[in-house]
């Protein structure tokens, strides 16, 4: 106040980078309002129609050709071919496909196995309708110690990938490592196991606005790859869920605060609407929403918010998906195949307003950027996935005007022969107005030269 | 239809030289006059002053919940890569010479950048880490900056020229080096975003599928240590002044204990 006053030219300065901040800030807040499926907010979102969904599969023994692989289905209701698939991508053998990430500049896909521990890289820019694979990184367990690659978070140049297990005993001890862009190994950070931490891992999301990041913690690889009818029956390995979630200080990754979480929290998301500070998570064992807030003293706080569906039962939560807004959440049940939308409005007191059988069994979620499409898939894990008739495998696609989810398209993932459904990211990019530079070749003639 | 040629030529030259101009402007008033850094100059050897600023930082910091200087460590992402540039004096030069020997904030950019949350965002950001480290000559004289163009065609080095005098206006021996770099075509430029992992895209124009003057791309700072390594990338989403300082002095007090 004394300088500006002092020296008015530097505070003219100040009000300009003031005002370029609040600009940066506000022409920024498309990226990092909304949720659209769930991407870090340090990668663009796809604010209008996407045009294809990608879906990874896990290949299945004795269908097609039994291997893991990235499906592309058209998603823009304008183009001839909406609602199939057009493209199909084998990596090869089967790992355990689980989740996937953008990188920062949203042109390529990293996704992972948790069984093999391998992570492959789509190259999702030069053509999304047809994503070639670039990359496979093989070294994931001989670098970071870690088993079971999750969640693939970027960051600025970089990709976090929270992990499930460990090497050494395949437990629910683990941590996150980050790799650059282009694959190259950088560090890793364990999961706290001192002040109250279980060591445990799952998600991470980060909220840049408060240099916060909130992980969540699921179980190890003795587990997910355990039979759910003989790990439910098994006390020992019942006992090895975690029960903490973590906030971290995302500059320097280290926790800031550690919560007693219990039942397994699983997916971590942030309401990115301007004045908002929450994130949500919900339980998978105890079937119960957690939201974390800022006290008046910016000390991050948990609150017990609500229950889903009956705990007796385990309907078992899954997948969660914010709207743009921060207004509402989808919140689908594993076991009654159940999608949920409760109304956010007031974070710490939410309510179930609607709900809707998608199918037998239901775990990924993800809506548009606008609210007005919903897009659901089925696979949990190869191992813990309903058995007979029950296993349900498909890609519906669902309209949403706010009081009724409408169906628009499905496809069956058995009868395509293509697996088992898991999660999914949508792509958009108008190839006529966009071309990469390094796709350039033909232009490069036009160039002029530098002397 | 040679007439219609000269015509769009000369069009397209004035509106050249007119947002030229406009640019020059827009960024102008950013950019400190003269009396400023004597004001400045004066300010530096006013210790009480100095601790106003930096009391005023430190504020800053603590509002966006950052850790203090030298608690954390800042992670070994990779070597800064090498290539071909061109100075702005068109001298042909190894980009090396000026990513390492100093704490150095690295960028992409091309001038003609209108994006709001783009260049001209790192700009401002990095014009108030300038001014801030300008206070403490000691510390400004280990920091450099560099603004790399991905538009080698029209910024050229005489463009480059002009920026980097703009930037480095009233120059004083405690001021931060401030470099604007280009590249001799696009055939060189490509293996260098390429390795610092800066995509950039060329917009075309929808009906035409000519190539605009835009280059749609996800702003990166790259923060560089003495010894050539980034330890930091910074974007739109998560770039303020107080970071960039915080991560400076961080580095610093990492090459104090020696680590």
């Amino acid at each position: 106040m004394y300088l500006t006053d002092k020296f008015p030219k530097l505070k003219a300065l100040t009000k300009a980078v003031a005002m370029a901040v609040v600009v940066g800030a506000a022409t920024q807040m498309p990226s990092a309002i909304a949720d659209e499926t769930s991407c870090s907010p340090f990668t663009p979102l796809v604010k209008g129609q996407e045009d294809f969904v990608y879906v990874w599969t896990l290949g299945v023994k004795g269908l097609g050709d039994e291997s893991d692989k990235l499906v592309t289905v058209d998603a823009n209701p304008a183009s001839k071919t909406y609602g199939k698939v057009i493209n199909k991508l084998s990596v090869g053998g089967r790992g355990e496909a689980h989740h996937m990430g953008f990188t920062d500049d949203r042109k390529f896909m990293w996704a992972g196995a948790l069984d093999s521990n391998k992570i492959f890289i789509f190259d999702v820019a030069t053509d999304p309708s047809k994503p070639k694979l670039v990359k496979t990184l093989n070294n994931f367990v001989a670098k970071s110690g870690l088993v079971g690659p999750h969640t693939f978070y970027a960051i600025p140049g970089r990709m976090i990938v929270a992990a499930l297990s460990n090497a050494k005993d395949h437990g629910g001890q683990t941590g996150m490592a980050i790799y650059t862009n282009a694959g190259e190994y950088v560090s890793t950070t364990m999961m706290p196991t001192t002040n109250g931490g279980d060591g445990f891992g799952y998600d991470a999301a980060i909220n840049p606005n408060k240099n916060a990041m909130l992980t969540t913690a699921f179980t190890g690889w003795n587990n997910y790859m355990m039979d759910l009818g003989k790990l439910i029956k098994d006390k020992d390995a019942m006992k090895q869920f975690g029960n903490t979630t973590v906030m971290w200080d995302y500059k320097t990754m280290k926790p800031t605060k550690i919560f007693n979480t219990p039942g397994a929290a699983l997916e971590a998301r942030w309401s990115y609407a301007p004045g908002d500070n929450w994130a949500v998570t919900t339980t998978a064992l105890t079937s119960e929403i957690y939201v974390y807030k800022q006290d008046d003293h910016g000390e991050w706080q948990q609150h017990k918010v609500g229950t889903i569906g009956d705990p007796a039962k385990i309907p078992l939560p899954v997948d969660i998906s914010l709207v743009s807004s921060g207004k509402g959440l989808w919140i689908n049940t594993f076991m009654d195949g159940t999608a949920r939308y409760w109304d956010m409005t007031d974070p710490l007191h939410p309510s179930e307003v609607y709900t809707k059988k998608i199918g037998e069994q239901v775990n990924m979620v993800s809506p548009s950027y606008d609210g007005k499409r919903v897009y659901f898939t089925t696979s949990l894990l190869s191992n813990w996935d309903m058995k007979g008739k029950s296993d349900d495998q498909f890609l519906k696609a669902y309209n949403w005007d706010g009081k009724d989810l409408k169906l628009a398209f499905e496809i069956d993932f058995y009868k395509e022969k293509l697996g088992r459904a898991h999660h999914m990211k949508f792509q958009a990019r108008d190839l006529k107005t966009l071309q990469p530079l390094q796709a350039s070749t033909a232009n490069k003639l036009n160039f002029a030269s530098n002397p | 239809m040679i007439q219609n040629l000269q015509y769009k030529y000369l069009v397209a030259g004035l509106i050249f030289i007119a947002s030229t101009l406009l640019g020059y402007i827009a960024l102008s008033q950013y950019i400190p006059s003269s009396g400023k850094v004597d004001a400045f100059s004066a300010l530096s050897s006013s210790k009480p002053i100095e601790k106003e600023f930096n009391k005023e930082l430190q504020t800053r910091i603590a509002e966006q919940k950052l850790a203090a200087a030298g608690t954390y460590e800042l992670q070994k992402i990779f070597n800064a890569p090498d290539g071909d540039v061109l100075d702005s004096k068109g001298n042909a030069v190894k980009l090396s010479q000026y990513t390492s020997g100093k704490y150095t904030l690295l960028t992409f950019f091309y001038d003609m950048c209108a994006d709001a949350k783009g260049c001209p965002y790192a700009f401002t950001t990095m014009h108030t880490v300038k001014n801030y480290l300008e206070k403490t000559p000691a510390l400004s004289k280990q920091v450099r900056f560099v603004n790399i163009s991905f538009d080698p065609e029209r910024d050229t080095p005489m463009m480059m020229a002009g920026l980097e005098k703009r930037a480095n206006r009233n120059n004083k021996d405690f001021s931060i080096d401030w470099r604007y770099l280009t590249t001799k075509n696009v055939d060189v430029l490509i293996p260098l975003i390429d390795a610092y992992g800066q995509n950039v895209d060329i917009a075309l124009d929808k009906d035409s599928g000519k190539r605009t003057m835009e280059y749609p791309h996800v702003l990166k700072i790259y923060l560089i240590d003495p010894k050539g390594v980034i330890r930091e990338i910074y974007s739109t989403t998560y770039l303020s002044p107080e970071m960039l300082l915080n991560d400076i002095e961080t580095l610093m007090i990492e090459t104090e204990k020696g680590v």
